[in-house]
């Protein structure tokens, strides 16, 4: 039975619609805007859908596509909201703590509510490597295409971003014992 | 008791582990194919018709200023001009040249003896003046 374009364009999506999602979410920290920045991505891909038979990699092209609508997709910063979508835990993460106490579940959850928000306030050059770099599909040298830097620099900024996460948080946990 | 800083590259690890294990919400994947072929969502972009107008009055300012600077651009005095080798003063048409009449000469030559007593003269006395100067040279 022949495979409509449709078809085969759907077996394509469906491969790396998480893919897009996570990148999206990356981006936009709110589980709507992540899904409507996917569905343009999605729209603008069956627009172009004749370039794909030219590109070496389609999972890289659709992910350099969707981190542009999503960094277009930005809303505008909004303090409260913001607030509130860094204290929501995103879908389908679960707060496991077995064997734990409420006590240290507590702890453990303000604390990664901590890097959560130290990573949002991260340069942005030091962020956007940061974040790709969760999204399993993409190597560093794919992330070094999306963002337009070398792989060697995609690492870098990851090794600075994490320095920079452990440093303000040596910072804060110093802060918060000596006011105990 | 601090953290050692092991524990917080696990810490900042088991945090980046949560970005990626983010799923679509459930149907999302059935709705965005359902969409794919819909037509791009157009985007508003407020700024383009202000910026426009501003642009717009911009030019028209601009227009109307360089018509009124060349309105009032004063016009230029008329210089005579050298022709030749013999040298030509030609005047401008505006300005007729007349032989000076007998009056401005008698004028001239009282100006030339004595200035100042000239300045003393009432209008009725320099005409007086003026007339006898006439009968005087006819």
């Amino acid at each position: 039975m022949p495979v409509t374009e449709a078809e085969e364009w759907e077996a394509g999506v469906c491969g790396h619609a998480r893919m897009l999602y996570r990148i999206a979410y990356a981006v936009l920290r709110d589980p709507h805007e992540a899904e409507d920045a996917v569905q343009e991505t999605l729209q603008r891909a069956w627009k172009y859908r004749a370039r794909l038979a030219q590109v070496d990699n389609p999972a890289a092209w659709l992910a350099r596509i969707a981190w542009r609508v999503a960094k277009s997709h930005r809303p505008r910063p909004n303090p409260i909201a913001r607030a509130q979508a860094i204290e929501e835990l995103p879908p389908g993460v679960e707060l496991r703590s077995p064997g734990e106490n409420a006590e240290q579940t507590f702890v453990d959850r303000e604390l990664r509510l901590l890097v959560q928000r130290h990573i949002q306030h991260l340069p942005q050059k030091l962020r956007q490597p940061l974040l790709l770099s969760t999204v399993e599909e993409l190597s560093a040298r794919e992330i070094g295409k999306i963002l337009g830097i070398p792989e060697a620099s995609v690492r870098t900024r990851c090794l600075r971003a994490r320095r920079l996460l452990r440093d303000k948080l040596q910072v804060a946990m110093r802060g918060s014992h000596g006011h105990a | 008791m601090a953290t050692p800083e092991r524990d917080f590259d696990q810490l900042i690890d088991s945090v980046l582990t949560e970005y990626s294990r983010v799923e679509p919400p459930p149907g999302a994947i059935e709705r965005w194919l359902a969409h794919t072929a819909d037509p791009l969502p157009r985007r508003r972009s407020f700024w383009i018709l202000p910026a426009a107008a501003v642009l717009a009055v911009a030019i028209i300012l601009l227009v109307l200023a360089l018509g009124l600077r060349r309105s009032h651009r004063p016009q230029p005095i008329p210089q005579p001009r050298l022709t030749g080798e013999h040298i030509t003063i030609t005047m401008p048409n505006s300005v007729k040249a007349q032989p000076l009449t007998d009056e401005q000469k008698a004028l001239i030559e009282m100006l030339a003896k004595d200035p100042k007593a000239l300045g003393k003269l009432s209008p009725e006395q320099l005409q007086k003046l003026l007339q006898a100067q006439k009968e005087k040279h006819p």
